[in-house]
């Protein structure tokens, strides 16, 4: 899929599994978003973002 | 932010979203397995959806893009755990023991459980052992697969 979005959306993504948090990442950057972080534990503040 | 409901070694509660929407930022939930009560408690803190591990990837990606327009979507997972009816008879189960719970009670062998989340055996009984304790606390008494299937579509882990 192709990006046609002019703006994009920040997404932090939180999630344990590495595999699942990589092959997610490649597909909310593709499609638009800007993953600014994907860590395996909460965070304690909003920095991700 | 997209987060787990499980991880590692503990679930995502309603105060860890109310904290982040708190903060300013906008949370939905990526669950594979969890309660109707878990659910229903993380929208209620504040999570804008609640999104399955299962679904298709461009239905994911058109559920977090209506999430995120504020163009609330309510998925399957929510109106389940929306309609359905508090039930104080359930048992309170940790992420692994949720897994172990929803694979085994889904017919699987114990082997087949141990290999599907690479743990041994032997942590499967042990996973199993401490379940049925809790359901035997509540006098829900769980000795058979049967039973555990049951178990796990009453605690939601496993579809009706």
């Amino acid at each position: 899929m192709t990006d046609n979005r002019e703006t994009k959306t920040s997404v932090a993504l939180i999630d344990d599994h590495e595999m699942f948090r990589d092959g997610l990442t490649r597909i909310l950057n593709d499609n638009g978003y800007d993953v600014t972080g994907a860590v395996s534990h909460l965070p304690t503040s909003t920095t991700l973002v | 932010m997209l987060i787990d409901i499980a991880l590692r070694d503990r679930w995502t509660s309603g105060s860890d979203v109310a904290r982040l929407t708190d903060g300013g930022s906008r949370v939905v939930v990526l669950t594979g397995f969890a309660s109707h009560d878990r659910i229903d408690e993380l929208i209620l803190a504040g999570a804008l959806s609640v999104i399955s591990k299962e679904v298709s990837t461009s239905d994911l990606l058109a559920t977090l893009d209506d999430a995120l327009s504020n163009d609330f979507d309510i998925t399957p997972l929510i109106a389940s755990a929306l309609a359905s009816s508090p039930n104080p008879q359930l048992i309170e189960l940790s992420p692994q023991e949720a897994r172990v719970l929803a694979l085994y009670g889904s017919g699987m062998k114990l082997v087949a459980v141990a290999h599907h989340l690479g743990i041994s055996v032997n942590t499967v009984k042990e996973y199993l052992r401490r379940v049925r304790r809790k359901l035997a606390e509540i006098d829900r008494p769980a000795t058979t697969q049967l039973d555990l299937n049951r178990e796990a579509r009453r605690h939601g882990v496993l579809p009706d």
